[in-house]
């Protein structure tokens, strides 16, 4: 009788070890498809972003530079040496004299935008060269200064001061994304 | 009695291992979904850079001018970097410049008007065929 009951419940060693290392095998499949899923969303979700940034930054930028008054930055005609910033005088507002600048900060791209002025007259404003009867030059003030955009790891600026060649290239977790195109100033 | 009551619960090891089989299957179903979408992505992103390369070289040649620009194929289709290690290597181009009349059709002779369209080819990652974006504009005499 004691006998019976015994082996009616319960599992043998054999029955444990097999269904544990099923149980094991299950779970490290699984784990490794979530690890994989969630590296895939990463590298997309980078991948998407750099593309995003660089787009927005590159359709801003070229499309001040069209507007441009003018291209104060001296660019070289190609790439090698390039200035990795660039000083233009604003076309949106042509009512008073400002200029703006982008240029790199630690990997990030930024957008400043200001203005010169005399002391005497500080609302103003006056060409960024220029000098008063004493041979001073103008005071700066700046009006704006903000990131435009992360991750950038390159900015390239050449060509002519009607053309500008403009390359950029941005890194985010070993993932990179470059872009180059032109910008003809209008103005 | 005993071995009845043995056998009509819990599955078997065969059973285990088909269903274990089954789901394999379905997982590497689910796994080649990953790297398909991170080629989709790529893609697009070559996409985005033929649509600033296109642009790139319409502001070149509008840059010069409606007199000084030529007309013909001012750019047979070449990649845009000798190196391969460059990613403009990757990129194909080609430009050609056309008079057009009132109608916008293409004229043989000198109109007032010409018409620049630039292609760009670039790979799609996942036909692995050649895909191209065109953007084209009209210049006229000033």
């Amino acid at each position: 009788m004691k006998n019976k009951i015994i082996k009616k419940s319960g599992f043998t060693l054999i029955e444990i070890v097999v269904s544990i290392s099923l149980f094991v095998a299950i779970m490290l499949i699984t784990g490794s498809m979530f690890s994989l899923a969630q590296k895939s969303y990463n590298k997309s979700s980078d991948l998407a972003e750099l593309t995003q940034n660089g787009r927005v930054c590159l359709d801003r930028l070229s499309r001040e530079l069209r507007q441009s008054v003018s291209i104060i930055t001296e660019l070289p005609l190609t790439d090698d040496q390039s200035p990795n910033q660039i000083f233009f005088q604003d076309g949106h507002d042509i009512s008073q004299i400002t200029y703006l600048r982008y240029y790199l900060n630690n990997n990030e791209l930024k957008r400043e935008h200001k203005a010169y002025f005399f002391e005497d007259a500080p609302l103003i404003y006056v060409v960024y060269n220029s000098i008063d009867q004493n041979d001073n030059p103008p005071q700066e003030i700046i009006l704006e200064d903000y990131t435009v955009g992360e991750y950038f790891n390159q900015l390239k600026f050449w060509g002519s001061n009607d053309l500008i060649n403009i390359s950029l290239e941005l890194i985010k977790n070993t993932n990179i994304f470059a872009i180059k195109t032109s910008a003809f100033v209008r103005n | 009695m005993l071995k009845n009551n043995f056998n009509s619960k819990g599955f078997s090891l065969i059973e285990i291992m088909i269903a274990f089989l089954i789901l394999v299957i379905a997982f590497i179903g689910l796994i080649q979904a990953f790297p398909f979408s991170q080629i989709m992505i790529k893609t697009a992103e070559n996409s985005s850079k033929a649509s600033y390369l296109a642009q790139d070289k319409i502001e070149q040649l509008l840059s010069l001018g409606y007199d000084n620009i030529p007309v013909g194929a001012i750019e047979t289709k070449q990649r845009l970097s000798a190196s391969s290690t460059d990613y403009l290597y990757f990129f194909q181009r080609q430009t050609i410049v056309d008079y057009i009349d009132s109608d916008l059709q293409v004229s043989a002779s000198s109109t007032d008007m010409k018409k620049i369209s630039t292609t760009v080819y670039y790979t799609n990652n996942v036909s692995k065929t050649e895909k191209s974006y065109n953007i084209s504009t009209i210049i006229s005499q000033r």
